[in-house]
């Protein structure tokens, strides 16, 4: 099976004592998006996150909305995405943050079967209620695609320990009640849900929103397993920012967590 | 539950286009979706320049000024009597969803024939 195993080798890392880090490249944004990639596995990624631009990101903020709509208007789809990841040997393990309305045009059987043949072992769909992941997650699963569910600070207690008994390759954290992007400070509400999650499973706890830098970064990773990291990133790159230089700034999020 | 989306081969959502705001969008409620797969119900269209047509009708023939939603139904049904598909003597029921003067201004323009 072509890819990596995402939570193995989350946890992996994690029992070495390292705090995790995911950065986000948004597929197709550039014709050098894999290079991004690639820059961002080479400056200490533990995995990216690889989203397949949909027209109605409906959980992003302004900054992944344009680099979703720049990609879809170089004509990039779900299918060039994978075409390309499929001739890249990712040194850490690749899952897609994309929209159900993808999932479900394609058919979940075939778009399982489609990531895992891009090697793609991980899927983020954030407007999948668990209610009706049941179906998803089965298909994904006999592929070998680790689905990642969300939780947010206004998770009860209960649903909780049912989002992290279903959620596979990590727990995603949401730390604000928002939309994905920049914020000054990290919300109050981040390290409450840290604690939360970490307490209700031994599965790599990652959080994401807001993360604009090392110092956020930091603050997120105290109580929780790590970061995801997207908008910074992705404001970087659609400024014109080289692979080299998003590579370096996920260099210093990954020093910064490191205690450097 | 599923539902009817204007959208491409790979499901990204396309856009819609209606010179009525209510229905600039590009899906429809699963309900109606469920009632015409099952037959229930069948589904009609009609052009902006009935629909322009057809509320000029109801205007000035009963006083009343439909919202351009409804007034697609009332175009519908004009092309529908006229082409026997309703015949002459029906009992026919519209549903009158909105009243047009949310609409005044936007309908003048359409008439004197200038953009939205």
């Amino acid at each position: 099976m072509k890819g990596l195993p995402v939570e193995a080798a989350l946890r992996a890392a994690r029992d070495k004592g390292r705090k995790l880090l995911v950065p986000y490249v948004t597929g197709g944004l550039r014709d050098d998006w894999v290079a991004i990639l690639s820059s961002m596995a080479d400056a200490g990624a533990d995995a990216i996150e690889v989203g397949l631009p949909f027209s109605d990101p409906m959980m992003d903020g302004p900054t992944i909305q344009e680099a979703s709509l720049q990609a879809l208007q170089r004509g990039t789809t779900p299918t060039s995405v994978l075409d390309e990841l499929r001739s890249l040997e990712a040194p850490v393990p690749l899952v897609v943050m994309t929209y159900c309305n993808l999932v479900l045009r394609a058919g979940t059987k075939r778009f399982a079967a489609q990531l895992a043949g891009a090697g793609v072992r991980g899927a983020i769909l954030p407007d999948l209620p668990l209610e009706e992941s049941a179906e998803w997650e089965a298909d994904a699963a006999a592929d070998g695609v680790e689905t990642v569910l969300l939780a947010a600070p206004v998770t009860p207690d209960d649903r909780l320990a049912a989002i992290c008994e279903h959620s596979h390759g990590f727990i995603y954290g949401v730390n604000l009640m928002g939309v994905t992007g920049e914020r000054d400070s990290l919300s109050t509400s981040s390290s409450v849900l840290a604690k939360r999650m970490k307490a209700a499973t031994d599965k790599p706890v990652l959080m994401g929103f807001g993360i604009t830098g090392p110092t956020q970064a930091v603050a997120a990773a105290e109580h929780s397993d790590g970061v995801v990291v997207g908008a910074a990133l992705m404001r970087a790159a659609l400024k014109g920012a080289s692979p080299t230089e998003v590579g370096d700034l996920v260099a210093t999020i990954r020093a910064a967590l490191d205690g450097g | 539950m599923r539902s009817n989306l204007l959208q491409d081969e790979f499901g990204q959502i396309l856009e819609a286009e209606s010179i009525s705001a209510g229905l600039d969008y590009p899906g429809v409620g699963p309900e109606h979706a469920h009632l015409g797969e099952v037959g229930r119900a069948r589904y009609g269209s009609a052009t902006d320049s009935e629909v322009l047509d057809a509320l000029q009708l109801l205007a000035r023939s009963e006083g009343i000024i439909p919202a351009l939603e409804p007034a697609h139904a009332l175009a519908w049904l004009v092309r529908a009597a006229r082409d026997g598909e309703v015949p002459p003597g029906s009992t026919v029921l519209l549903t009158m969803s909105g009243r047009g003067d949310k609409d005044a201004e936007h309908v003048m323009k359409l008439l004197a024939g200038g953009a939205s």
